[in-house]
């Protein structure tokens, strides 16, 4: 598709502003093309991090009467994500979907660690939320973004190397 | 459209039986405004007349809805003011000859305003020191414009020093609701963290430009940046806001840490303080640019929802939508987690 745009539909084009849209299209495939092989793995594996991490922070807040009366919300909406048990999806788009609903979840949950972790009476978060901002990190840094080739080159050689294997 | 850019002409240029508009064409890039250029030839006072023009229409749909008026109003202030910015011509709020609304300005021409050519272009290469003088220079002349004066009065009350940040955090805390078609943990975690996080005081209210960096700016090979662009999102704000904007990593086009591709952050903060008088706060710094990264986020993700909505069908909306992890990776960095 990329060898299509740039060889045979580009030189026809005669505007900068159509030329930069047809590079872009072509990089926003790039973009595509770059997750492809691994989106059934990532999402998996995304899946069953969050459904950890949920289930962690089940645990820790199931104790101490602060945590309890400050997560109500999270752990009503945690018990009812998690006990939605199937056949493991093996389509992208039900693997998407549940990877949406885990988030939707994660979210509310991770904004109210953000209001309390450093309090008093609510020390078991600090691991939890650690555990959060790992996995947030390994999905933010997937891919090919077209700012690895410029603003955050030398970013993504240091963060590549750091990664474990 | 040229038919009628002539016609809106001659309606504007008293005294001119007939304009001639050519060499119309729409300029790449600008995610929340059409740009087109155009040159236009009229007889005035018995003499051929020809000028370059720009005009900025708002789109079909936009990565953000910002209000025309406050920036073509902003930008003449800040021309009135010395600041180097295209002169403003005409504002055209109901559209009308152009079915969506519009300003006309000046075009200044044998500038470029791309980062790869201002940062990478062997023609610009002696003039480095310049244009990163010049730089913060623009930017201490925006921030003396007095955000008091009657001059700004149209951007409503200004604000107390100590209530700069939260207004910013509700407004885009407000956008990401409306826009976020997914879940975004990070922007939600980041949000919770600026509001425990606010930053002290401003030290002044000023002019923000808000969208102040490498990439915004037309400027010579001589280094002299001749017009200062895309004032849309223009308030009354903590300078630091700015300072933070313009020290994001996205702009850090020479992929190192040299900001905006100029000049070394101490350095930038030496030269601000320099020419405005106004101490920068490095943890104020620090609270606007995880401000700053979210809020380039949530830009993104609302050209994303025009995208899915079938507002537009502009590829750069989809793209910039995909591509907001990197955002996020800064985003937790600086919030040390």
């Amino acid at each position: 598709m990329q060898t299509g745009l740039a060889e045979v539909i580009v030189p026809e084009l005669q505007s900068p502003f159509a030329q930069d849209t047809a590079q872009m299209l072509s990089m926003l495939l790039e973009s595509i093309a770059g997750e492809w092989d691994g989106r059934v793995a990532d999402l998996r594996r995304d899946n069953e991090t969050v459904t950890a991490i949920l289930s962690h922070l089940r645990e820790a807040v199931g104790s101490g009467d602060r945590n309890v009366d400050a997560f109500a919300a999270v752990v009503e909406a945690i018990d009812d994500v998690l006990s939605e048990v199937g056949d493991e999806p093996v389509l992208v788009t039900d693997l998407a979907a549940r990877n949406r609903q885990l988030n939707g979840v994660l979210e509310p949950a991770l904004q109210r660690i953000e209001d309390v972790f450093d309090e008093a009476g609510h020390e078991a978060l600090g691991p939890i939320r650690a555990e959060i901002y790992r996995h947030l990190r390994d999905v933010a840094g997937r891919g090919w973004s077209f700012w690895d080739m410029a603003s955050f080159r030398e970013y993504m050689v240091r963060h590549r190397a750091a990664l474990p294997g | 459209m040229q038919t009628a850019i002539a016609e809106y002409l001659k309606s504007k240029l008293a005294g001119a039986p007939t304009v001639s508009v050519s060499n119309l064409y729409r300029i790449p890039g600008g995610a929340s405004r059409e740009t087109w250029s155009f040159d236009a030839a009229w007889n005035e006072g018995g003499s051929q007349t020809s000028r370059g023009f720009i005009i900025r229409r708002d789109p079909d749909a936009s990565v953000l809805e910002t209000e025309r008026d406050i920036e073509f109003q902003v930008m003449d202030v800040a021309h009135k003011h010395g600041v180097p910015v295209p002169r403003m011509d005409w504002l055209e709020e109901d559209g009308g000859a152009l079915e969506r609304p519009f300003f006309v300005m000046e075009r200044i021409d044998d500038c470029e305003t791309s980062p790869t050519t201002v940062l990478m272009d062997p023609r610009f290469f002696q003039a480095r020191e310049e244009i990163a003088r010049q730089f913060v220079e623009v930017l201490a002349k925006i921030h003396a414009i007095d955000a008091k004066g009657s001059d700004l009065a149209f951007l409503g009350p200004v604000p107390a020093p100590d209530a700069c940040a939260v207004p910013e955090i509700d407004r885009w805390d407000e956008i990401l609701g409306r826009d976020a078609t997914e879940p975004q943990p990070v922007l939600r975690g980041a949000l919770r963290w600026l509001r425990r996080n606010l930053p002290r005081p401003a030290q002044r209210v000023v002019l923000t430009h808000a969208d102040y960096r490498t990439g915004n700016f037309l400027c010579s090979p001589e280094g002299e940046i001749k017009g200062m662009l895309d004032w849309e999102m223009a308030h009354l704000g903590d300078p630091m806001e700015d300072v933070g904007w313009a020290c994001m990593r996205p702009w850090r086009w020479l992929g190192n840490e040299l900001i905006g591709g100029l000049l070394e952050r101490d350095e930038f903060y030496r030269r601000y303080t320099e020419a405005t008088g106004i101490k920068v706060d490095v943890e104020a710094v620090r609270f606007w640019e995880v401000l700053g990264n979210l809020k380039l986020a949530v830009i993104f993700i609302t050209g994303g929802k025009s995208f899915t909505d079938g507002r537009t069908h502009s590829p750069m909306m989809a793209f910039l939508a995909r591509n907001f992890g990197r955002l996020e990776m800064e985003i937790m960095d600086l919030m040390g987690v």
